[in-house]
């Protein structure tokens, strides 16, 4: 992230041939034409961080090149997911591993696997759950939008006020008990109990961790609990392929995870098709974040989120707080405040105004901040902070 | 049931090898960047390498997409566009090109069923998307004619649908109801029907049900989109990965505007839809777009004498073993595909077909020819994923098999 991999890679196409198989090679090298340009879709500088809305995380250039190599050199699929999944395995620490086309993926083939077993019948009947084991609890407090996906297959979603209720509502109809990892600093829920209660009766558990790396020790940490089933997005944090994710556990569940998905002709998720380049690319941004400087990185983000910050200090009536959500998180970002009387508008109209401007700027204001204008530096490429900051800045002063 | 791919290409008229004389193949063939040292990420995973010269099967990886494809795909990696322009943009240009009111990019044509089916049940209706696949209250029969059933319809069942098999016209306005969500069509024609596609158009215009065209494997040539969908259907669907050269997991559903939308409030990156699991990138969307256009303007003959130069720097290769005989021909099927059969005198080469296979697939490198499942048991080969120079190595280790049984 350090160079601005824009220039680096627009022109550079990396190709790693088996030596024997590669495709020749052309000396003529023909310029990629500017398709954004060409579209009309219109480039803008990312303030709010890597939402899917907005392409997602940026990919590792390690991720770029593997996927390019897979896109020029052929495998079997089936050879290829075995020794990717191996490969993931080893370096997270997890029993097997695959690569789905998203966190939300690994819900849905995650769930399949518990409710049908492996049994042919049922899992050639799913999305129709009736006369097998269908129903997934889940704690009030952890409903949240994504647990739509669990019902994708056609589970039930089986309500409990705590986890103590959960002894009591499982029974011969529960496939799976659900758990939504949140950062562990607010984690108000005994992981280890919760585990505990699947492994007494049973039923396998999946934990959704979609969100919680960096810092990768969160990914090893939550592996090292005992969850059945574990998924994560790909694109997001792990800097991976945007349509990529993991799923990690007990191997018997993977292999039943797998022969629910694609490439599989009449799986209930052939449709949930992932690449071989995404395969690939997922298991580089694992091996990546794996041993990257997340504390250079972060020291990174917080010099430029600071740097915005006494930019926009530097007129009447503004004052900006570093933040850091959590301990954990490597996501610092700036509050941005403003004298109301002094600066005439919203943070909504600010939002907006930056929206609408050139460059177009997106900021986290509203939905995600509880109203007030954030501004953080994970996808910023060089030179845009002071973009950002600057922009604010006349914004502001116009409306004085 | 019948299979995708089926047997008729054995019927297909024969090519004769003087007609093979020095085609030099398309020169878009070749990539648009020198090859450069890098890791060979499936030697350290001990993914064995193998020439494809089966076919553009999803399980062996799919087509060799176009070299500009790649680019666009690198392009669009390290640009990031807000994903909602995106889609419109590209949607919209597809629909240019293939003179249709509406597209979108899925994550392949089984998605594109799947969402299809999902748009065609519930019409926008926000709480009916939510409701899926409980379709409890909510109009889920799939016509289909029975001589349309085959192994990827599984798809019309993800989403909720219910399949009510038709035979006749009378069939199908008899099972007409409220309950009635979408009339499904399976393309290639070869498959056979009894209702023909510009009829059951007709027929689904006339009762007012959407219409849904399954032509998945119905490329190349690329026009055969265009072709395809001013047939009239509502909504029609290609795999993006095989006969276009687009990318692996992505594929085309193109039609009617306002179904072509609810498709896309199914889908991915929408929160809560039952689509979500099914993401494209934004790479597979520029890919996919780049792929079409490149697939539009490339004749089928500049594609044939691509395949036949493979095909006869194959053929130079084994024609001296004695006891071998080979062929070129295009199969009878709406694709037009291009095969090589190789065949041989069982007295002299001591080797039955299927031997012949797994000897083949113990090679380094491996080549993978045709499931004889797919060939009406004899050996075809087909040069659509093979790339220059692995035509010349297939036939060394083709001949090397040959003669190892001779």
């Amino acid at each position: 992230m350090k160079t601005n991999r824009r220039h680096f890679l627009a022109g550079l196409s990396a190709i790693a041939p088996l030596s024997s198989l590669s495709l020749k090679a052309s000396a003529e090298v023909a310029a990629t034409p500017d398709y954004f340009a060409n579209l009309g879709v219109r480039p803008f500088i990312n303030a709010i961080g890597p939402y899917s809305s907005l392409g997602g995380a940026e990919m590792w250039p390690e991720v770029i090149d593997a996927m390019d190599y897979a896109i020029k050199n052929k495998a079997r699929m089936s050879d290829l997911h075995d020794a990717v999944g191996r490969r993931i395995a080893e370096l997270t620490g997890a029993a097997a591993a695959m690569v789905t086309s998203g966190a939300t993926c690994g819900i849905i083939l995650g769930t399949a696997a518990c409710m049908t077993m492996g049994d042919e019948a049922k899992m050639e009947r799913l999305p129709n759950t009736s006369g097998m084991a269908n129903e997934v609890i889940i704690l009030k407090r952890q409903r949240y939008l994504y647990d739509r996906s669990i019902r994708a297959p056609g589970a039930k979603l089986v309500e409990v006020d705590s986890v103590a209720d959960i002894r009591a509502a499982i029974n011969p109809a529960t496939a799976m008990l659900f758990y939504l990892l949140n950062r562990p600093d607010d984690d108000t829920i005994d992981i280890a109990e919760y585990v505990a209660i699947a492994k007494e009766h049973g039923v396998p558990i999946l934990c959704d961790a979609a969100t919680t790396v960096p810092p990768i020790a969160n990914l090893k940490a939550t592996v090292a609990a005992g969850f059945d089933l574990i998924c994560y997005s790909g694109g997001k944090g792990l800097r991976g392929p945007y349509s990529a994710g993991l799923l990690l556990g007990r191997p018997d569940l993977i292999e039943i995870a797998r022969r629910n998905g694609s490439p599989n002709h009449r799986a209930y998720g052939r449709s949930m098709k992932v690449a071989p380049e995404e395969y690939l690319g997922m298991m580089i941004a694992v091996e990546k974040s794996m041993t990257f400087d997340e504390e250079a990185e972060y020291q990174r983000r917080l010099d430029i989120v600071n740097l915005m910050g006494r930019d926009l200090s530097t007129i009447k009536g503004v004052e900006t707080f570093t933040r850091t959500p959590g301990a954990e998180a490597r996501e610092p970002y700036i509050e941005v405040h403003w004298d109301a009387d002094l600066y005439k508008i919203t943070p909504a109209a600010v939002k907006q105004a930056l929206r609408d401007g050139d460059p177009s700027i997106e900021i986290r204001a509203l939905f995600l901040s509880d109203g007030q204008v954030h501004l953080t530096a994970t996808m910023l490429k060089q030179g845009e902070a002071e973009i950002v900051s600057s922009s604010l800045k006349e914004i502001l002063l116009a409306s004085a | 049931m019948a299979q995708r791919r089926t047997i008729l290409q054995i019927l297909g008229s024969i090519f004769p090898l003087s007609l093979l004389s020095g085609a030099s193949g398309c020169d878009q063939e070749k990539p648009s960047a020198e090859n450069m040292p890098g890791r060979d990420y499936y030697q350290e995973l001990g993914v064995k390498p193998f020439i494809n010269a089966a076919g553009a099967y999803s399980a062996l990886g799919g087509a060799r997409m176009r070299p500009q494809v790649a680019d666009a795909m690198r392009y669009a990696a390290t640009r990031k566009v807000k994903m909602k322009e995106l889609h419109d943009a590209v949607g919209k240009r597809i629909a240019e090109l293939v003179g249709s009111e509406a597209a979108m990019v899925t994550s392949g044509a089984t998605a594109a069923m799947v969402l299809g089916t999902a748009a065609c049940m519930t019409l926008g209706d926000e709480d009916k998307m939510q409701q899926l696949p409980d379709t409890n209250g909510i109009k889920n029969e799939i016509i289909i004619q029975k001589k349309h059933r085959y192994t990827y319809d599984r798809a019309l069942t993800v989403a909720g649908g219910r399949f009510v098999e038709v035979e006749t016209e009378e069939d199908v306005r008899n099972t007409v109801s409220e309950r009635t969500a979408m009339m499904f069509f399976l393309k290639p024609t070869h498959v056979g029907d009894n209702i023909p596609a510009e009829r059951y158009v007709a027929l689904a215009r006339e009762l007012g049900i959407p219409s849904f065209c399954d032509a998945a494997t119905t490329t190349p040539p690329g026009s055969n989109v265009v072709a395809g969908v001013s047939e009239g259907f509502d909504l029609i669907c290609y795999s993006g990965g095989k006969g276009l050269r687009g990318p692996y997991s992505a594929g085309l559903l193109i039609g009617r505007a306002d179904l072509v939308r609810y498709a896309r409030q199914n889908a991915a990156p929408n929160d809560v839809s039952i689509g979500r699991g099914m993401k494209v990138s934004s790479e597979e969307y520029l890919g996919m777009l780049v792929a079409l256009e490149a697939s539009l303007g490339v004749s089928e003959e500049a594609d044939f004498s691509y395949k036949r130069k493979r095909f006869s720097n194959i053929i130079e290769q084994i024609e001296d073993v004695a006891g071998v005989t080979t062929r070129v021909f295009v199969s009878e099927s709406e694709t037009n595909e291009l095969y090589l059969d190789i065949d041989w005198n069982t007295d002299i080469i001591d080797l039955d077909r299927q031997q012949f296979i797994d000897a083949l697939r113990a090679e380094t490198p491996a080549v993978e020819v045709r499931l004889l499942l797919f060939s009406g048991g004899r050996i075809h080969l087909s040069a659509t994923v093979m790339g220059d120079g692995q035509d010349v190595i297939a036939g060394q280790v083709i001949r090397k098999v040959l003669l190892g049984h001779s």
